[in-house]
């Protein structure tokens, strides 16, 4: 069985290429050694770091950072050399603490400034925030109030209206205390006449009923009935000679 | 009664709207005393003050290095004066 | 031969030397003596001071980077408070615990500075702490619960023909801990220093021995840079220890376990 599952691997083609492909880039070294386009970049511009690295020195002028240089290396193996500094193990250690104390600085550096300034930041987004807010409410409250800028004014020809509109009042309200008392006086004189013209009109009535009452009692009469007749006869006869002449 | 009360208008000019109250006044005389502009911003005199000026208002690391190289200073010239100066190159052995 | 006479003794980093003394007769002879422990100290409060000072950013509201950094140990020692001790009551001891915490971290830091003095690598300092601390979560006990603070040598629901041996064993426990929260700090202190020290002298007697052993020596070297990076984790950790065991120690001083 086991030399069959060999037999296999070795004699068959497709089994043989994955088998050396996987080996091939399982094996870490292989990436490590060899050169990547990152080294390429880093690699690209040694000008350009040599720059940088003079850039980071003191001094202003090329011949400045020099002497500085200079004088730096120079003060170092004097102290160095007449043993105002002693090199012995704490020299190393010296080397020790600066070495970590560099990678510890670059190291948070990057992290621990984005951390700080995404802190303020949001601090001061918070107080710029309030401050817009303030100001547009200010700004609004501004607006709302601008409108009400004459009201002194307004509110004063306010008074003056009313004044005049109590004055025409009390002038209405008076004229027609006036109306309402002449047409008072009116109403009672015109009952007054009403009651005189029924009156008269009574009068009037007894007046006649009392004089047909006298002529009907004088028309019983047999002396004015016969007067009355013969008058009508005579009346009568002038009529009709009238005519007949 | 009442009508006399409607003829009286809204008394609309309250005092607090048209500024004229003393808290308003307040408020404005403070805001007349912020300062006004871009901040000018001068190194205060004497070495302390620039040293302030430089590198607390910046919040730059650097004081943390000038407190190590001080201590260290520091302490090499006590080892020094203790020790240091016994070994020199095995002088004294 | 001579190699060895100038090996300097790992121990020699930790002597306490006068640096200033008066010594006067008129004073009943007292001995007032800056040491360089006492110098270490005060560069230490001083540091701290201005730190504290830094933080406050000249009263703006906008925080900078050094009131972010202190804020963020602000928050990480309230936590702890908080969190080891009573939500509501604890918040009395933080003033204390970061005073503690700022102390420690401090000195600590200091004593990572070539050619300077690490203060709490003395047992004398961190004992003195260790021993306020236990000493003073003691009394504050005994206030709290009188006579009764004495349940707290007995652990809860342990049978009676236990009780002497478990009393014992928890008394012993209790005194140990004056002991043991000092030696912690210090022990971890000194033996970095110690370690560092020793190294660095192996290391400097194969650099010194010649062209390639130079080369050689960078190996060391930078086991050496690796271990100090060990001694700043250290130097926050064991800070940051010393705070929380405190703060445990008056929780059980308050609350009986």
């Amino acid at each position: 069985m086991a030399l069959r599952t060999i037999g296999n691997k070795f004699l068959t083609g497709p089994t043989i290429r994955p088998f050396v492909t996987s080996k091939y880039s399982n094996f870490p070294g292989i990436r490590k050694y060899s050169v990547s386009p990152k080294d390429d970049n880093k690699a690209l511009d040694p000008r350009q770091k040599a720059l940088s690295i003079i850039d980071s020195l003191p001094g202003n002028t090329l011949l400045t950072k020099t002497g500085y240089i200079t004088m730096g290396v120079g003060l170092l193996s004097l102290i160095i050399s007449k043993e105002l500094y002693v090199v012995n193990e704490e020299a190393l250690l010296l080397v020790a603490f600066t070495g970590m104390a560099t990678t510890v600085f670059r190291l948070t550096r990057e992290p621990f400034n984005e951390w700080a300034q995404e802190k303020t930041d949001r601090v001061n987004n918070i107080l710029d925030q309030t401050q817009e807010n303030h100001k547009t409410a200010v700004k609004g409250r501004i607006e709302t109030v601008q409108h009400l800028g004459d009201i002194v004014d307004v509110t004063k020809t306010m008074f003056e209206m009313s004044k005049e509109t109590a004055k025409l009042e009390a002038e209405a309200f008076e004229l027609k205390q006036k109306v309402i008392a002449t047409s008072e006086i009116k109403s009672v004189l015109d009952s007054w006449v009403r009651y005189e013209a029924t009156l008269r009109e009574r009068e009037q009535k007894d007046l006649a009923n009392h004089v047909i009452e006298r002529v009907m009692a004088q028309l019983q009469n047999e002396k004015l009935q016969s007067d009355i007749l013969n008058q009508a006869v005579i009346d009568f006869e002038k009529i009709v000679g009238a005519k007949s002449a | 009664m009442s009508s006399t009360k409607s003829l009286i208008p809204p008394k609309l000019s309250v005092a607090g709207v048209t500024g004229s109250s003393l808290r308003f006044a307040r408020l404005g005389d403070f805001y007349s005393k912020l300062p006004k502009g871009p901040l000018i911003e001068t190194p205060p005199p004497g070495f302390l003050g620039r040293y302030c000026y430089k590198y607390f208002r910046t919040s730059s690391p650097a004081p943390i290095l000038h407190i190590i190289i001080g201590v260290g200073l520091i302490g090499y010239t006590i080892n020094y004066q203790f020790h240091l100066k016994y070994h020199k190159s095995q002088k004294y052995h | 031969m001579f190699k060895y006479l100038t090996i300097l003794s790992p121990l020699d980093q930790f002597e306490i030397r006068n640096l200033f003394s008066i010594d006067t007769p008129l004073l009943a002879n007292i001995n007032l003596s800056v040491t360089n422990i006492g110098l270490y100290l005060s560069i230490a409060a001083f540091i701290t001071f201005y730190f504290s000072i830094l933080a406050t950013n000249h009263s703006k509201i906008t925080p900078n980077k050094w009131s972010l950094s202190q804020e963020t140990l602000y928050a990480t020692i309230h936590s702890i408070v908080v969190n080891q001790i009573n939500n509501k009551n604890g918040q009395v001891y933080f003033p204390f615990m970061y005073a503690l915490f700022i102390f420690i971290l401090i000195n600590n830091l200091i004593g990572m500075v070539p050619y300077s003095f690490a203060s709490t690598s003395h047992f004398i300092l961190t004992f003195s702490l260790s021993f306020t601390v236990v000493l003073g979560a003691t009394v504050l006990g005994f206030k709290e619960h009188g006579l009764k603070f004495f349940s707290l040598f007995v652990p809860a629901g342990c049978p009676l023909g236990l009780v002497p041996l478990l009393v014992l064993i928890e008394f012993i426990s209790y005194l140990a801990r004056n002991v043991s929260l000092g030696l912690r700090l210090a022990a971890n202190i000194l033996a970095g220093h110690m370690l560092l020290n020793i190294l660095s002298g192996f290391t400097y007697n194969i650099m010194s021995s010649g062209i390639i052993f130079f080369v050689l020596g960078l190996l060391p070297l930078a086991f050496i840079i690796a271990f100090s990076g060990l001694e700043l984790g250290i130097a926050f950790i064991q800070s940051q220890v010393f705070v929380v065991l405190s703060c445990s120690y008056i929780k059980d001083a308050l609350e009986l376990h």
